[in-house]
């Protein structure tokens, strides 16, 4: 018996419905009856049935009418229609409307038998269909699910991506690698490489190398520079098949534009200050040499010169070997100073104190005017000493007798500034922005030989950055400047640093 | 006793011309210097020197190239022979030979630092081959011409 199946027979006639009932019960589990059309479509709506028989002509509702409500109810019922002789007209005209069958009254059981199972079977290779159907939809989704993932992984990868097939066509470019290659045409899969990039050599160039890399196997790394100056470095390998046949190339790019300025940068710098190092050293052994050999003995007023300028340099050597330990020292402790609440008040009375004897010999008024009241700021106490040492040192140095030196507090929309207002012999306009700059000495100051290493201003820079402040500058030549360190006051929400 | 033989130092470093001028008046010659390029062709017409040595002077980076073009350029000075002195290294892994004479106006190289001997045996042959050295043509302007070791 099969146990599933569930039918229906409707039928204002009670012995063909109890009659098809007791057949159809042998064979089925569920056979149930609905003597007219109104009750029949009720039952229908209320569970499911595989099957029905449904009697054309009834009162209440007709075969028909039930058969387009079951229609749209569900495309899939099976409905067979029994109907008398007189009716088998309208019986074809029902299965044109999707009856599956009819059965032409008087029928025997054989007959009945025969059609329902026909119908059923009819009933199990729809359903099998649409679950097959829904199946291949799902696998088709889940395919879709997972190229569409892939595809969104490759997309926002930060490294650019290129695939080429074996004869070097483009068969997938992501966008970081548009981004960064640039490609001249809007669409790129299925070029090649050539005439895409507007850079004819390095087209070759790369060319050449998915060449390659498709011929041997080998994973190969290239570094290019673009039309734009930015540098990338290539990584090409194969795509290789079961048999490690290869199919192709996969291209990652880097942008390693900021690395390469970076290292180049490292290494300016080094170069500059093994000759800032090399010069006053390569001049104390001139020196020493002349001493050595005997070539100022008969000038004695020439060798204490000599000697002199051989300490001099010596002492420079040092400032700048001891301002080079506080460069790498501030780059270290940029992230990781000692972080404190400091009164700034406290630490430039501390400086102005050191300086002050220098001041006085140098016959300078050195001034510090404090407010009653100084918001904390946060920061690496003996850093900040340094930073305020070289800018009260600097007004000292480079201002003639007789000028003044005003160190203040200001304060301005949650920042603090420590101000250094000086009479000396101010900065020419196209130097101001240079004298940040490590080792740049202006023109000025080195006409007058005042030592410096060139890094002092330069340091205070960073150290001030690093307590997430900044320096500006205003001067005039033979006037004297002022240098201001504005710094977030603690607690404060600081507006943005206004444009300097 | 004859008139003394006499050299100028072009260099905008003042130890450097201090210690070379030490050695040179130590050795008899009569040394004179200049700062700059505007100071040295005033002081090379009017003081008529057997021998320049000349800085390719950084910062500049070129003033003594060009001005080596200008000494040569002129017939009141183009014959006297230029030591070219370079720190070019310095800052980069090129060389001067004595085979860049043939493109750069200039007689003989030598690298800082100077030692002493160095300094005396290039200046004393650049004086013997003076003659020879004369008989340079005057060249163009082509800038520096550098190449790696």
């Amino acid at each position: 018996m099969d146990n599933q199946v569930r039918l229906l027979i409707v039928d204002d006639e009670e012995i063909i419905r109890i009659g098809c009932q007791r057949i159809l019960e042998e064979t089925y589990a569920t056979v149930e009856v609905a003597e007219n059309g109104r009750l029949g479509w009720e039952r229908l709506q209320q569970e499911p049935f595989d099957l029905i028989l449904l009697d054309l002509m009834m009162p209440e509702m007709g075969g028909l009418e039930v058969l387009e409500k079951v229609q749209a109810l569900d495309p899939e019922m099976v409905v067979i229609m029994i109907t008398g002789f007189a009716t088998i007209e309208t019986a074809v005209d029902a299965m044109r409307k999707g009856a599956y069958d009819y059965l032409p009254k008087p029928f025997t059981p054989e007959e009945l038998r025969t059609k329902v199972s026909r119908g059923l079977e009819k009933r199990r290779l729809i359903l099998q269909a649409r679950a097959l159907i829904l199946e291949r939809d799902r696998n088709l989704l889940e395919c879709a699910n997972e190229k569409s993932r892939t595809m969104t992984i490759i997309n926002c990868l930060s490294e650019g991506l290129i695939a080429t097939n074996r004869t070097g066509q483009i068969v997938l470019m992501n966008p970081a690698a548009i981004k960064m290659l640039r490609p001249q045409v809007d669409s790129v899969i299925g070029r090649t490489v050539s005439g895409l990039l507007g850079h004819p050599e390095q087209e070759k160039a790369i060319a050449e190398m998915l060449a390659t890399v498709t011929a041997t196997g080998a994973i190969t790394q290239m570094e290019m520079q673009t039309c734009d100056e930015r540098v990338l470095e290539s990584h090409v390998s194969p795509i290789l098949d079961d048999h490690g046949e290869c199919l192709g190339t996969v291209t990652v790019l880097l942008d390693i534009t900021q690395d390469k300025k970076i290292e180049k940068m490292k290494s300016d710098f080094v170069r500059l200050v093994s000759h800032e190092l090399k010069a006053p050293v390569a001049a104390i052994a001139g020196y020493l040499n002349l001493i050595i050999d005997g070539l100022t003995a008969s000038q004695p007023d020439k060798e204490k010169d000599i000697i002199l300028r051989s300490r001099d340099k010596a002492n420079a050597l040092l400032d700048l070997i001891n301002d080079l330990l506080d460069l790498s020292r501030s780059e270290r402790n940029r992230s990781a100073g000692v972080q404190k609440r400091l009164d700034l008040g406290a630490v430039l009375t501390e400086t102005v104190k050191f300086y002050h004897n220098e001041a006085q010999l140098r016959h300078l008024e050195l001034a510090l005017h404090l407010p009653t009241t100084i918001p904390p700021v946060v920061g690496d106490a003996e850093a900040l000493g340094r930073v305020f040492a070289n800018l009260i040192g600097n007004a000292i140095k480079y201002t003639p007798e007789g000028g003044r030196v005003d160190v203040e507090l200001i304060q301005r929309d949650g920042w603090l500034a420590i101000a250094v207002r000086d009479t000396g012999m101010g900065i020419a306009p196209d130097e101001i922005k240079k004298i940040f700059d490590e080792f740049y000495r202006s023109r000025q100051v080195i006409l007058q030989k005042i030592p410096g290493t060139g890094l002092g201003l330069s340091i205070a820079k960073q150290i001030v950055e690093a307590h997430r402040g900044y320096m500006e500058v205003e001067s005039a030549v033979h006037q004297g400047s002022v240098f201001r360190a504005w710094f977030p006051i603690a607690d404060a929400l600081p507006t943005a640093a206004p444009v300097v | 006793m004859s008139e003394a033989i006499k050299i100028l130092l072009i260099d905008d470093d003042v130890d450097f011309i201090l210690i070379n001028r030490t050695i040179l008046e130590a050795n008899g010659y009569e040394v004179d210097a200049c700062f700059d390029a505007r100071c040295a062709l005033e002081k090379i017409k009017t003081w008529k020197p057997d021998l320049i040595c000349l800085d390719v002077m950084m910062p500049t980076g070129t003033e003594g190239f060009h001005l080596a073009y200008k000494i040569r350029r002129d017939p009141e000075c183009q014959n006297i022979p230029i030591l070219m002195i370079t720190s070019i290294h310095d800052y980069s892994d090129f060389r001067f030979s004595t085979e860049d004479g043939d493109f750069l106006p200039v007689d003989e190289f030598i690298e800082k630092p100077i030692r002493a001997e160095v300094l005396l045996k290039k200046v004393r042959e650049l004086l013997a081959t003076r003659g020879a050295a004369s008989a340079k043509p005057p060249q163009e302007d082509k800038g520096i011409g550098l190449k790696k070791k």
